[in-house]
């Protein structure tokens, strides 16, 4: 992170600021993807032990959610990157395109997360 | 007329901003509650398979941070519904530097739930589940 560029300032206005704190977010959502993949090869493992069908549906659950989580940290980097010409704007209508464009991955990240949790809680549920 | 005008547009300004900050600051709610629930698990986790005191004593570190966390969001929540119910001032920096110090809170207290969820599941795969 950036943190003097990505600094509020007296002088930013509204766009500014929303833009600035959705750069913030965008870094939190990508490190939170990060960490899940990591997570994902723990719960393998965890799900490794002789627990019959459900273990092993539920480990072609999480593989299918390894992917599903690649791809979306691919496709947050590659959103983190266009925003990089951001200062370019010049009008309103390009400042709202990115902060629509922001809510839609913010809907995808909600609803990655909003799965793994199911599947992760599943998991739990059957080794405890 | 023309001052009443430009009041409304502040007004609406403000309570636009302090709307989306209310929303943000949901969600961050909602991810501390979930991580509430997940130490519960790994609670249970811990008391059947792995039973010792460093992991036990973190444990409780990590949930005695979380609530804390929750606890000062929560009592931001009310300051924030407070402003947008009193105060007719134009969204200020103070309002925006605030939001910024609570995400670096909440951003903190995950990161480190993050750490102790990696080391709680190195130690588990040391063991055979079951």
């Amino acid at each position: 992170m950036n943190n003097k560029s990505q600094a509020i300032f007296f002088h930013d206005d509204e766009h500014n600021i929303s833009h600035k704190r959705n750069t913030y977010e965008l870094e939190h959502w990508i490190s939170h993807l990060i960490f899940i993949a990591k997570e994902i090869d723990y719960l393998h493992k965890m799900c490794k032990t002789d627990k019959g069908k459900e273990c092993y549906f539920l480990k072609i659950e999480l593989d299918r959610n390894k992917n599903k989580n690649k791809q979306l940290i691919s496709r947050l980097e590659k959103y983190g990157k266009s925003r990089d010409i951001l200062n370019e704007c010049e009008d309103m209508e390009c400042d709202r395109l990115f902060i629509h464009h922001h809510e839609i991955y913010r809907s995808k990240y909600y609803r990655f997360i909003a799965e793994y949790r199911a599947i992760k809680e599943k998991l739990f549920n059957l080794i405890t | 007329m023309l001052l009443n005008s430009n009041l409304e547009k502040i007004n609406e300004t403000k309570s636009f901003f302090i709307k989306k900050d209310l929303l943000e600051l949901q969600h961050w709610l909602t991810k501390l509650e979930e991580n509430h629930q997940e130490l519960d698990y790994v609670q249970v986790i811990h008391q059947q398979i792995i039973q010792d005191t460093e992991t036990a004593y973190s444990l409780q570190q990590e949930r005695r941070k979380n609530t804390l966390a929750l606890a000062s969001l929560c009592k931001y929540e009310q300051q924030l519904k407070k402003v947008l119910e009193y105060s007719y001032e134009v969204y200020d920096l103070d309002l925006a530097h605030q939001h910024e110090k609570k995400r670096v809170e909440f951003i903190n207290t995950d990161k480190s739930f993050f750490a102790f969820k990696i080391s709680f599941y190195k130690k588990l795969s040391k063991y055979n589940i079951r």
